[in-house]
């Protein structure tokens, strides 16, 4: 192994990175792929303790069936089930009918015009369908292209031949708040709505507005995956394996050597060195660009985008609990499906207080009330728990910087108090605190608990994403390469890095490609919003 | 037509053993695990601070014994063996210590400090076995790695009767097999300390020293050879990574894993076996699979009762079947993150147990370890912490932050509690209640051998039989032998009488195999599963295979120069 050379060396075994590495594999490339950890998978872990099934990290995934390995790669016959849950989400109110939305938007409008009003219902059916054809025709193409030019992308919209382009144009410089108001909502119902992005730690809406009806669509078709999220990461690992390609874990990447100015491979912390023709990290711009790299091999300004590079200020807190029974909600005698929704959100009913609280959060504040939001997924695959029993998840927005050892236990315990006013009957049988604190310690790219490898604001967006040199996968160092969360399109799992990085990668190295381009981009294309290559 | 040649149901470290062999003679198979993840019984997690690798059941290994080891390639496949030069340290409140060390001089010097007699009996053992290792190589694999015969016994009093007349035990072999644990080590040595190391490692390694035969195979047939040879190793990122190594072998040998994926039920077609029915809660909730051959690595009852029935198996045969016992070999873990190393106070007596990544303490005499043993038998805590104490990050330092380390305590309990000191329990569900307080009189005996101890801890997790059992409802009341090790379930009446025929692993129904609860228990020798791939490839005309001649102990004894030791042991400055 110390001496083999490969053809190409991936630095991070997370999503990205091994589905970068399993379509490479694919095309007869010899890959490796290098993982610090003892286990591969990144974001997608699933602890399994006691028989639950605890999702730690990613849960919901937005791109579940659409990502195109899930096809590409065959992940069904893998054991990937994606389970979509009928009723996506719940507002709890003490003072008020719950707020439903319904993966079926029909139903979601209908449920609106009955609690709230008829106006409501007509806005909602708006909006979903507007935000649907902002995201099947431009938003969900353009995740899995490399970046374009923010003035390139308008012009290509503006003049393409379908006319949802130039809908879409007229709203990507606006805020999430005044895209809402476009259709009229006011609280408690705009204040649902904003939340589905701002739950994504995302609060300053300089230039990032155009990613909400991203947001909006996906959070209202959200899926699990069936046992848990780790079954994704698992069956893209064997994906890989069998196409030939090589994991290590427990392989901690200090550096990547170089021979003249290009990369030529990867030397490991234990002293181990891997040779390759092209090397990929898919973990964060500072320990890529600072730490893999002396100085003198990258440029200033390279070095100094890394240096600036900003991590989220507003992270996640989780307590992942064992359960007796399944949470019933309050009031819902008359609202059955508030029990079998997704994701129950607590006391968000003002655009102002959630703004307010993001803000205090920003600031560094701990909120003394956690606005939050709760999962139950054996209500939709019980294998996630011991037969009889359930496995909860709660999940809140909160500063990094805390005293999390002394605190961790009883701000769990703070939460799952504001949970059970709102169900009653919860009985936790275990409780782990899982701080931001405890996600830096597992993961080197999560610095400060960073839920998407860095900020979403408008400098790291885009073709900006990790920095306008690298945004397109190339980096200045020859056959060096970048296709990780912090990477355009972005965090969370939606396969966009790894995929555009694969293409790439393949197309330098001249490979037959063994799969075609997705329809949504083939479509994007014939509407001329992304030029042929 | 079936679908596949094999289905193994079950992706603990046997099933996966037993799947790469027959994927790898060439054999359609598919492996079926229950859990997101294989190695139900070969785990390691975060379950505390990340970073801090937690080993909640296999930990010390005795792979490097198996010819898996080679036939497998399971290093090829990232299997990394590890370990200290002390590997067994029993430590005692009169501050002295007692070693097993990968040196048997290094083992007599520190026995020569408790009983030169005593130091004597082991020098024996060493200067006995070293020049027959051949002949034991080949007992032993007969013992462990085929399926029981009363010969083999015969072949074992051949080469240790004259042993023990040396030493003057004045019994045979057969005649010793037939004692208990305390028995034997009565008679073998004088000092307290090493008959209960002994005891203790006996008793760690599956073979409770309460019962005859099985007692007598951990201490006297076993206990000697711990002098000459120690084939205990930890692995590197824990113990996890052999069921890493092991799924990346069977997946290259072309098996199909799925997880996620439990059984309901064994198809049976004519009286035999021909396939599996899902769980309607599996990815592929509810969907058939035929096979020619099913192999069940889920233990002997949910086998048979859950999963096939009283209907085809008579009521006769599920009444001996559901009265197989799992009330022995449970065990409660605490799980440690430890700002740094404990320091022993027995450690003045010899520093060795300052470099071993596992012991043992409490139980400071025969008595108290033959009282603590009866009172299991009797569904009664013990009211002293008695148990195998782990340091892994003194042979894997990768296994916890730097210069932090992990550690646990796993005590043996009766999985269904009637008492505890003067307090009534109630029994299996009541570990929910009490687990945490038998967890603070296990931390406060940690903190009485190892002074200084309670300051070390960042964070603890608990893991009584309750949640082993829920994590792996194969492991009824979470047994982690695959059903207690008790005389009526040993070697040949294991698991149950007329529940295999000829064989091991062939049951009473034609074409099912079992790889779990068969001779000689789960283990990480991965016999069970070896013996079970053996039998079903023989009887599928495909046992003729020329990688597959090897025998236990062989790569052992070609490799053990080159396993690192004591990676994690912070050198005197």
């Amino acid at each position: 192994m110390n001496n083999k050379q490969f053809d190409v060396a991936i630095i991070g075994a997370g999503h990205n990175g091994l589905i970068c590495g399993a379509y490479l594999a694919r095309t007869g490339l010899s890959v490796v792929i290098l993982e610090a950890r003892h286990e591969t998978g990144g974001g997608l872990e699933t602890l399994e303790f006691a028989g639950h099934k605890y999702n730690l990290h990613a849960i919901y995934h937005m791109m579940a069936e659409i990502m195109p390995p899930y096809h590409d790669f065959n992940l069904k016959a893998r054991g990937v089930k994606y389970i979509f849950p009928e009723v996506q989400t719940a507002y709890f109110n003490k003072d008020r009918a719950p707020l439903l939305l319904y993966r079926d938007p029909e139903k979601t409008a209908k449920f609106i015009a009955a609690h709230f009003t008829d106006k409501d219902g007509e806005r909602y059916r708006r909006m979903y369908n507007d935000f649907s054809a902002y995201f099947e025709k431009c938003l969900l193409p353009f995740t899995y292209v490399p970046a374009m030019g923010a003035l390139d992308m308008i012009t290509a919209l503006e003049n393409g031949s379908d006319e949802t382009g130039r809908k879409f144009n007229a709203i990507t410089e606006l805020t999430p708040t005044e895209i809402i108001d476009l259709y009229e909502f006011s609280d408690p119902l705009k204040a649902c709505f904003l939340n589905l992005f701002t739950m994504w730690g995302i609060s300053n809406f300089d230039g990032v507005g155009f990613l909400f009806p991203l947001y909006f669509n996906r959070m209202t078709n959200a899926a699990l995956c069936a046992g848990g999220s780790h079954r994704l990461s698992s069956a893209l690992h064997k994906t890989f394996l069998q196409a030939g390609g090589v994991i290590l874990d427990q392989a901690e990447v200090i550096r990547v050597s170089t021979t003249g100015e290009k990369a030529d491979g990867v030397i490991l912390k234990d002293g181990r060195e891997i040779k390759a023709k092209a090397v990929v990290s898919t973990v964060d711009p500072q320990q890529t660009f600072l730490t893999f790299f002396d100085k003198d091999r990258i440029s200033p300004d390279l070095t100094e985008s890394a240096q600036k590079w900003e991590w989220e200020k507003q992270v996640f807190f989780g307590a992942h609990i064992a359960l007796s029974q399944a949470p019933r909600y309050i009031g819902t005698e008359r609202y059955p499906d508030a029990n079998r929704a997704l994701i129950s959100f607590f006391n968000i009913d003002s655009t102002e207080a959630i703004l307010n609280h993001a803000d205090a959060i920003e600031a560094g504040r701990l909120p003394e009330q956690p606005i939050g939001h709760a999962t139950c997924t054996s209500i939709f695959d019980p294998i996630q728990a011991p037969e009889g029993l359930h496995t909860g998840r709660w999940e809140c927005l909160v500063p990094f910087d805390a005293d999390w050892d002394r605190i961790k236990d009883a701000y769990a315990q703070k939460c799952l108090d504001t949970w059970k006013s709102f169900a009653p009957n919860l009985d936790p049988i275990d409780v782990y605190a899982y701080p931001p604190t405890y996600i830096e310690k597992k993961f080197k790219n999560m610095v400060r608990g960073s839920i998407k490898q860095g900020s979403y604001k408008i400098l790291q967006m885009g073709a900006f994403r990790p920095n306008q040199y690298c945004s397109q996968t190339w980096t200045p160092v020859n056959n060096f390469y970048v296709c990780g969360a912090s990477v355009y399109p972005g965090g969370l799992i939606i396969a966009g890095p790894g995929y555009v990085g694969a293409n790439v990668i393949a197309e330098d190295f001249g490979v037959q490609k063994t799969w075609e381009e997705p329809e949504c981009v083939k479509q994007a294309r014939q509407n001329g919003f992304i030029r042929e290559t | 037509m079936a679908e596949y040649d094999v289905i193994v149901i079950g992706g603990g470290i046997n099933g996966l053993t037993c799947a790469a062999y027959l994927g790898k003679a060439g054999l359609k198979t598919m492996l079926l695990e229950a859990r997101g993840e294989c190695g139900a019984h070969c785990d390691t997690t975060e379950t505390n601070i990340p970073g801090f690798l937690h080993n909640l059941h296999t930990t010390w290994l005795v792979t490097a014994m198996s010819p898996a080891m080679a036939e497998l390639e399971l290093e090829q496949f990232g299997l990394e063996l590890c370990t200290t030069d002390v590997i067994y340290a029993k430590t005692f409140r009169d501050r002295k210590n007692a070693l097993i060390c990968n040196n048997p001089f290094d083992t007599m010097q520190n026995w020569e400090k408790l009983s030169p007699r005593d130091a004597g009996v082991i020098r024996l053992a060493t200067e006995t076995f070293l020049p027959r290792i051949m002949d034991l190589i080949d007992v032993f694999h007969r013992y462990m790695f085929t399926a029981p015969k009363l010969q083999t016994l015969d072949d074992l009093d051949a080469i240790y009767t004259p042993f023990f007349k040396q030493i003057g035990m004045d019994a045979t072999f057969k005649q010793i097999y037939e004692m208990n644990g305390f028995e034997t080590m009565n008679r073998m040595f004088e000092s307290e300390h090493i008959k209960t190391l002994l005891q203790s490692l006996s008793w760690i390694s599956g073979l409770s020293p309460i019962h005859p035969k099985v007692g007598s195979s951990g201490t006297a047939l076993l206990g000697p050879l711990t002098g000459p040879v120690v084939p205990v190793h930890l692995c590197k990122g824990g113990g996890h990574s052999l069921t890493h190594a092991l799924v990346k072998a069977a997946t290259a040998y072309g098996v199909k894993i799925l997880p996620c994926c439990p059984v309901q039920t064994i198809l049976m077609e004519n009286g035999k076996a021909a396939g599996v029915r899902l769980s309607d809660h599996a990815v592929y909730s509810g969907e058939t699979f035929t096979a020619r051959t099913v192999v069940s690595n889920v233990t002997v009852v949910p086998t048979f009762i859950k999963m096939i029935g009283e209907d085809h198996i008579g009521t006769e045969m599920a009444a001996r079947i559901k009265a197989f016992s799992y009330e022995e070999q449970n065990l409660i873990g605490v799980y440690y993150a430890l700002s740094s190393q404990p320091r022993f106070a027995s450690a003045d007596f010899d520093e060795g147990i300052q470099r071993s990544c596992m012991g043992y303490f409490g139980g400071e005499n025969s008595f108290e370890m033959e009282t603590y043993a009866r009172n299991l038998v009797n569904r009664t805590i013990h009211d002293k912490a008695i148990g195998n104490w782990f340091i892994p990050t003194l042979a894997d330092p990768s296994q916890a932050p730097e210069g932090c380390h992990t550690s646990f305590v796993w005590f043996d309990v009766p999985p269904t509690p009637g008492k505890w000191k003067s307090e009534t329990v109630d029994g299996f569900m009541d570990w929910r209640r009490i687990k945490e307080r038998v967890a603070d009189m296990i931390t406060d005996t940690y903190e009485q051998y190892a002074p200084g101890f309670k300051n070390l801890i960042l964070d603890r997790t608990i893991y009584s039989p309750l949640d082993m059992y829920r994590n792996n409802p194969s492991a009824i009341k979470g047994n982690w032998a695959g059903g207690s090790v008790i005389p009526e379930q040993f070697f040949e009446n294991r698991p149950v009488p007329g529940v295999t025929v000829n064989g091991a692993s062939r049951t009473f129904l034609p074409n099912l195999y079992l790889s779990n609860s068969i001779h000689p228990f789960g283990s990480s020798n991965l016999a069970s599963g070896y013996i079970a791939a053996c039998e079903v490839a023989t009887d599928m005309g495909v046992r003729d295979q020329i990688w597959w001649n090897e025998k236990a102990c062989m790569w052992l004894l070609a490799n053990a120069a080159r396993i690192p030791t004591n990676l994690g042991v912070r050198r005197a400055s």
